[in-house]
């Protein structure tokens, strides 16, 4: 028995977990580095629009009112929502003019957006447009975007993991239950949830397997229980013999009639024995995977005529009713041991001259065997005790037989999925056995 | 009944060993090996088939047993089914495969229907389940033993003293006189015909003639014979249908 050892890094759960949370976050990167992307470009394209749309007025300004037009546009622009962003260089024959003033201070940076233009042959302007708020905002934008990512792949892979642990933990579980029945509880079964997913059905099925397992090792144990105490009491019996011989030895002239008697008590024993195990052989049900077609009606006039000189020694009428053909799956073997059975017991008990009838009808999917005769009959309250291994009634006590004829009948009739019943007929009785007739 | 095996078997020389052994040591027995690993078994065989005239050899596990069974001739192998070293199927197998063609009989415990035939299949000419009596042991080897010659040529008639079968027109007759027969009566008196001389028990009729495996309790068999008996043994004819004690039935000459 070898019980394999977990290790949660390389189940199953784990694995997938892991690749999945990195697909993830590479794809989540990816989009959202394109997003990046593709906004960054879209806010220098928009900054570079409204510089040349400014350059454009404050072209118009100065052509309307001259450097002081182009002072008061620019100071006009710096006015605006976001306009402290803006700085202008006029540059005039009388000097130059800086707008916001000490601008060199202002504006250190590099990635400025400017424009120059020719206002006239001695003037010229510098109008730029600082990238500090676009860049300021795209650099929360990204910050924002790379925390998303990593909270998601985060997320992915401790769900994942979480998952799989929880997963790993079921399944330990069951190994736990599995590893005990192994070790001989059968009585364990593996957890189920109530509303359980696609595990729960297979731990459900397992389970399933599991009752039938318990199912046949109980029919097992008490069909080894039962026959170890059937057969105590004829071995008893036989001691007992044995013992009494030893105590006061035959006359010599008598003794090939004691061995002779002994041997028919082994004998007897052993008829039981077999008698008893093919019985339980029969109630495992293993034996279905042999079925072969039976033609049961066949059969019925086979065992008739095995029987009928028996019959005839008494004058018993055994007659055969019925179709001509029916066909069943099933034993052979066991379908014309139970005929046999059943024949056997209605000659026994039947008063001479009278009638058998052995009946074989079909009901649809069914198939009915019966054997009537007109003998004393089964007292009401007696019916189910005969079915009984060993079971005699007080009548037939003094008629030789086994008391296993009937509990085979039963053993067999529950091997092809029926039943048996007794039917009074005042007088005698009527046993009718019912087989299901299998797929042929 | 052992008279009768030596007249036979005295004029036969078609069983390869016999006839070494017939005229000269042990008239009439066969030789045989005994291959059981359970010793009170094997005692018990060899004792009771040794008092029946035969020469036995015995042998405790597989691997004696098919050294025996290669090394020397026997008219039959008794050969328990589990041995130690090699299993007793195994070992028949082995011994056809190698083209031998002695008849065997298995000895088992195991009883069921499969088993029986796992058994023929490998090659054993009769199986029998343990417990059983001797006397059917005795008879089954005996059966195995002349089951090549039955199998010379196709028979059409059968002849025992005055009673004659036609197998082909299906009519029995006791000298002149026509026996009218029913077909399972046909079948039981065939059967106990090419066994002539042989002891058949109860089981082998059941099996032989209805192809039932089971023990009935009750002997139908019994009635079946006596219901025989009436017709073939009339009344003031020498009877050729004998009860063999313990044992089962006979139909033989009469002696």
């Amino acid at each position: 028995m070898m019980i394999l050892r977990r290790n949660l890094l390389r189940s199953r759960q784990f694995r997938m977990a892991g690749l999945y949370a990195g697909t993830f976050a590479v794809l989540s990167a990816a989009s959202l580095g394109l997003m990046f992307g593709l906004y960054q470009q879209e806010a220098r394209h928009e900054l570079e629009t409204a510089l040349e749309r400014e350059t454009e007025s404050l072209a118009i300004a100065y052509h309307s009112q001259g450097p002081e037009g182009v002072r008061l546009y620019a100071q006009a622009l710096r006015l605006q929502p976001m306009g402290e962003r803006w700085s202008l260089v006029l540059d005039t024959p009388e000097g130059r003019m800086e707008i916001p003033e000490g601008r060199n201070e202002h504006v250190a940076r590099d990635d400025d957006l400017s424009r120059a233009v020719v206002l006239s042959p001695a003037v010229t302007a510098e109008l730029r447009v600082s990238q500090q708020v676009q860049r300021e905002a795209l650099r929360v934008f990204g910050r924002t975007l790379a925390s998303g990512v990593v909270g998601l792949v985060l997320l992915a892979l401790g769900g994942g993991v979480l998952l799989a642990w929880f997963t790993d933990r079921r399944i330990a579980k069951m190994d736990r239950a599995l590893a005990g029945i192994m070790q001989g509880d059968l009585g364990a079964r593996l957890p189920v949830r109530p509303h359980g997913d696609e595990l729960d059905r297979l731990a459900a099925n397992v389970n399933l397997a599991l009752d039938r397992v318990q199912q046949l090792m109980m029919t097992v144990r008490s069909a080894t229980d039962g026959i170890a105490h059937d057969l105590r009491t004829p071995l008893a019996r036989h001691r007992a013999r044995i013992e009494a011989a030893l105590h006061h030895t035959p006359p010599v002239q008598a003794l090939p009639q004691w061995f002779e008697d002994a041997l028919a008590e082994v004998d007897r024993i052993l008829a039981t024995f077999r008698g008893l195990l093919s019985i339980a052989t029969v109630e495992a049900g293993n034996l279905r995977a042999q079925f072969a077609n039976v033609d049961l009606a066949a059969l019925a006039l086979q065992m008739t005529d095995l029987y009928e000189p028996l019959a005839a020694e008494r004058g018993i009428n055994l007659s055969v009713h019925g179709a001509s053909r029916v066909e069943l799956q099933g034993s052979r073997d066991l379908l014309a041991q139970t005929l046999a059975n059943l024949i056997d017991n209605a000659i026994k008990y039947s008063p001479d001259g009278s009638d058998i009838e052995v009946s074989i009808a079909e009901h649809g999917d069914r198939v009915e065997l019966s054997v009537a005769d007109r003998g004393p009959g089964i007292p009401e309250q007696e019916r189910e005790k005969v079915f009984q291994r060993l079971y005699r009634l007080d009548a037939s006590r003094n008629t030789p037989g086994l008391g296993l004829g009937l509990s085979l009948v039963k053993a067999v009739a529950e091997l092809h999925r029926g039943q048996v019943r007794i039917e009074d007929r005042a007088p005698g009785s009527r046993i009718c056995v019912t087989l299901e007739r299998g797929r042929l | 009944l052992l008279l009768g095996l030596s007249e036979r078997y005295s004029s036969s020389p078609a069983i390869p060993g016999l006839k070494l052994w017939a005229g000269s040591v042990h008239h009439g027995g066969m030789k045989l090996l005994v291959i059981e690993d359970d010793t009170a078994t094997r005692d018990y065989l060899s004792k009771g088939l040794r008092e029946a005239g035969h020469v036995v050899d015995t042998a405790a596990d597989g691997k004696q047993g098919l050294f025996l069974a290669t090394t020397e001739t026997y008219d039959a192998w008794i050969v328990d089914r589990m041995l130690p070293h090699v299993d007793g199927l195994k070992i028949i197998a082995t011994l056809r495969a190698t083209g031998s063609r002695t008849p065997a009989l298995i000895l088992s415990a195991l009883g069921e229907v499969d088993d029986r035939v796992r058994g023929l299949r490998a090659g054993g000419d009769d199986y029998l389940v343990k417990p059983f009596a001797f006397a059917e042991l005795a008879a089954r080897v005996e059966a195995i033993t002349r089951r090549g010659q039955a199998e010379d040529g196709p028979q059409t008639r059968l002849q025992v003293a005055d009673l004659k079968l036609d197998l082909l027109a299906r009519t029995a007759h006791r000298g002149e006189a026509a026996i009218d027969l029913k077909p399972q009566e046909f079948r039981l008196l065939e059967f106990l015909m090419r066994r002539a001389g042989q002891v058949v028990t109860r089981t082998m009729l059941l099996e032989g003639v209805w192809d039932y495996h089971f023990d009935p309790q009750t002997n139908v068999v019994d009635v079946h014979i006596s219901r025989l008996r009436g017709k073939v043994d009339m009344p003031g004819l020498p009877p050729l249908i004998h009860t063999v004690r313990g044992a089962g039935y006979a139909l033989r000459e009469p002696s």
